[in-house]
């Protein structure tokens, strides 16, 4: 048998492997905040006291009926939800949050102590059902459906609610949560206020008549660099804020693969970022040499803006407030 | 007496070897079932889970099960095991039977490209109609491709390694389409490229196992029954033909056979590399070259590998899963690699 054939076909065999390994290493990272603690814990232990509340039925954003008459034991598989419940004060009946979770602080806790689903779009059935939930609560992002199928089947009620990513859908959102939970008045109430948040920072940032190109490039260390665009709950954001969406302009749809090109098109004047993510990456100096970032009208102005991921995109209960802070660091001098 | 069974010892020398391989496998059969019945991340004492399979049969025995117990075990961990189970059973099986087909004992259906092709029938076949359009879409490109790995085996086929070099090359291209149609495609109903590329039984439902095992079934019994024909066409395609058999008709039965049980297995639960090439491997040392041992030996002991690389999937990094395929590709790299470097040394 031909030698050099041989060397081809190990070649090719440990690529297969390798190809295997770097597979391993992306789920690795994608659940590296839930590391080896989560085999130990035992999340069923303490159970609050029972909130029952009247039985009613609420359809999902997947067309299915889901009856509801037991939050005392909450799933929670998204980070904005979980600020919703939270900030309706139904936070202690929170049993277990996935790895969005980041806030408010008891409720991070929970991820780093192990009471977490992993990631919500790659979930285990088990990984929920050891929680003994009476509710699962999450949006269209989370799946794979066979396991939203599965935790069906074994009777734990599991809510899919619409995602929402503009900032009138937080009302939505907010009044939709309150609902399931049975919290309707406290709902009502919260909404008004975030919605009155809201609506001031957009009156504020009317007061300013430029309309500058803003880009939201989403960084998570070396490897994961995106450009955020249209669809993306960053276009809200940016267009709450009476700018323009660089990325959605330039038809950018959901988030891209950031290329120098698809970033010097965009031409941003203004680029936002994750802080936790740029600090993974190495802060300012690094991103400014990934190829196309100093070219761009915020590379040359140096004009960037980072800010904590879930607080600027969750379009949640802070949303208002973090809006008002994007337009005072957007238009400097505004509104006194 | 003395002097013919040593006669028989001496003619079959893998008699020995046969009579401890069953009741071996079977035994790891029991392991794997009763540790996927009873570990994962909700905990389920051993006494419910016992409960839980009586009062399936019918027996009012050991603890009364709660209804978690019950919705655990019997609703998510028992169709993942009889998945895992029938995915495995079907790709050693066809790994014995492509090896014999093609003759060369590093034919994987995955490694050759039959896997990706399915899988690419299959992701279509998902944006369509859920597991049940991935299982026929599967099926239906399983079979197309396992045509193709045929025309290519027949140009290459001087040289083995070629089969499988062109396998591969065919495999990337293939597994690209994939590819592109994941990427394409709505994000909620077709599954993400590592399922495709990795495998994974997490979605292990009743409805999955049941469209699965109808094609799994009629496909397993064609391809068991084809045990005598391939000892005879392991002579040689020329040879065979000599003696009678109707090459070509056998060669069609089984590739549509072999190419709808990958396709089906593949639409089940993904691509999962390497249990073709690896567990007909280390069957045929114990149970010798027969065909008719070969494919049963290899049918009950891919199930086992199978379930066995899913436990370790699902209980490795708790309550995250990996997929299946890393472990599989783990173990079974290897041993690609040692009989690549094996060949060229004999």
């Amino acid at each position: 048998m031909n030698r050099r054939t041989t060397l081809i076909a190990l070649g090719i065999a440990t690529t297969v492997v390798l190809a295997a390994c770097t597979g391993d290493a992306d789920t690795t990272t994608t659940s590296s905040a839930t590391p080896a603690e989560t085999t130990t814990s035992s999340p069923t232990t303490s159970s609050p006291t029972t909130t029952l509340i009247d039985e009613q039925t609420f359809v999902g954003a997947d067309g299915v009926e889901t009856t509801i008459g037991d939050v005392s034991r909450i799933v929670s598989l998204n980070g904005d939800l979980t600020e919703i419940i939270f900030e309706l004060g139904l936070g202690d009946n929170v049993v277990g949050v996935d790895v969005t979770t980041t806030y408010p602080p008891e409720a991070a806790a929970l991820n780093d102590q192990g009471a977490t689903v992993g990631f919500a779009q790659q979930l285990a059935p088990e990984a929920v059902l050891r929680f003994e939930p009476t509710l699962v609560i999450g949006d269209q992002q989370v799946g794979p459906p066979e396991v939203i199928e599965q935790l069906r089947g074994a009777g734990v009620p599991v809510v899919i609610l619409e995602t929402q990513t503009t900032l009138d859908g937080v009302e939505t959102k907010i009044l939709q949560v309150a609902e399931i939970l049975g919290a309707p008045d406290a709902g009502a109430e919260l909404a008004e206020r975030v919605m009155g948040e809201i609506d001031a920072a957009r009156e504020l940032a009317a007061a300013d008549d430029s309309d500058p190109r803003i880009a939201y490039v989403y960084v998570r260390g070396p490897q994961v660099l995106l450009l955020f665009g249209a669809g993306m709950p960053t276009q809200g954001m940016i267009e709450g804020a009476g700018a323009i969406d660089a990325g959605a302009e330039t038809g950018v749809f959901g988030p891209v693969a950031m290329t120098p090109e698809a970033l010097l098109a965009a031409a941003p004047a203004v680029i936002v970022l994750p802080e936790a993510g740029l600090a993974a990456l190495g802060g300012i100096e690094t991103f400014l040499e990934i190829p196309g970032v100093a070219k761009t009208p915020a590379g040359q102005n140096d004009a960037f803006i980072a800010y904590d991921e879930a607080y600027f995109f969750n379009l949640g209960p802070r949303a208002g407030q973090a809006l008002d802070e994007f337009v005072r660091d957007l238009y400097p001098g505004i509104g006194g | 007496m003395t002097d013919s069974s040593e006669l028989v010892a001496s003619a079959d020398p893998y008699a020995s070897r046969r009579r401890w391989f069953i009741p071996a496998v079977a035994l790891g059969l029991l392991a794997a079932a009763w540790a996927a019945l009873s570990l994962g991340a909700v905990a389920v004492p051993a006494g419910e889970v016992l409960g839980v399979l009586a009062a399936k049969v019918g027996v009012d025995a050991f603890e009364d099960p709660s209804q978690q117990a019950e919705a655990v075990v019997w609703g998510i961990r028992m169709p993942r095991l009889l998945l895992a189970f029938a995915v495995g059973a079907t790709l050693g099986l066809v790994g014995g039977v492509l090896q014999g087909l093609l003759r060369n004992n590093l034919a994987d259906p995955h490694l050759l490209g039959i896997g990706p092709g399915a899988a690419i029938g299959a992701a279509i076949g998902s944006a369509a109609g859920g597991v049940q359009g991935a299982i026929a879409g599967g099926v239906a490109a399983g079979v197309i491709t396992a045509f193709a790995v045929r025309l290519l085996s027949k140009r290459a086929s001087i040289d083995p390694t070629m089969i499988i070099l062109s396998g591969v090359a065919l495999a990337a291209v293939l597994s690209a389409w994939v590819g592109f149609i994941v990427f394409a495609a709505d994000r909620s109903t077709v599954p993400p490229i590592e399922f495709w590329l990795l495998g994974s039984l997490t979605g292990s439902t009743w409805r999955a196992l049941g469209t699965a095992f109808a094609f799994l079934f009629i496909t397993s019994i064609i391809m068991l029954s084809s045990a005598h024909l391939l000892d005879v066409m392991g002579l040689g395609e020329a040879d065979a033909r000599h003696l009678g058999i109707d090459v070509d008709l056998v060669l069609t039965v089984l590739l549509i056979a072999a190419g709808a049980a990958v396709g089906a297995t593949v639409g089940a639960v993904g691509v999962i590399a390497f249990v073709g090439l690896l567990v007909p491997f280390v069957v045929r040392r114990v149970t010798g070259p027969s065909h008719r041992s070969l494919l049963f030996g290899a049918l009950a002991s891919g199930a086992l590998f199978v379930a066995a690389a899913d436990l370790v999937a699902r209980l490795l990094i708790q309550p995250v899963e990996i997929p299946v395929g890393l472990v599989t590709a783990a173990v079974g790299g290897p041993v690609f690699l040692w009989l690549l470097t094996r060949r060229r040394d004999a």
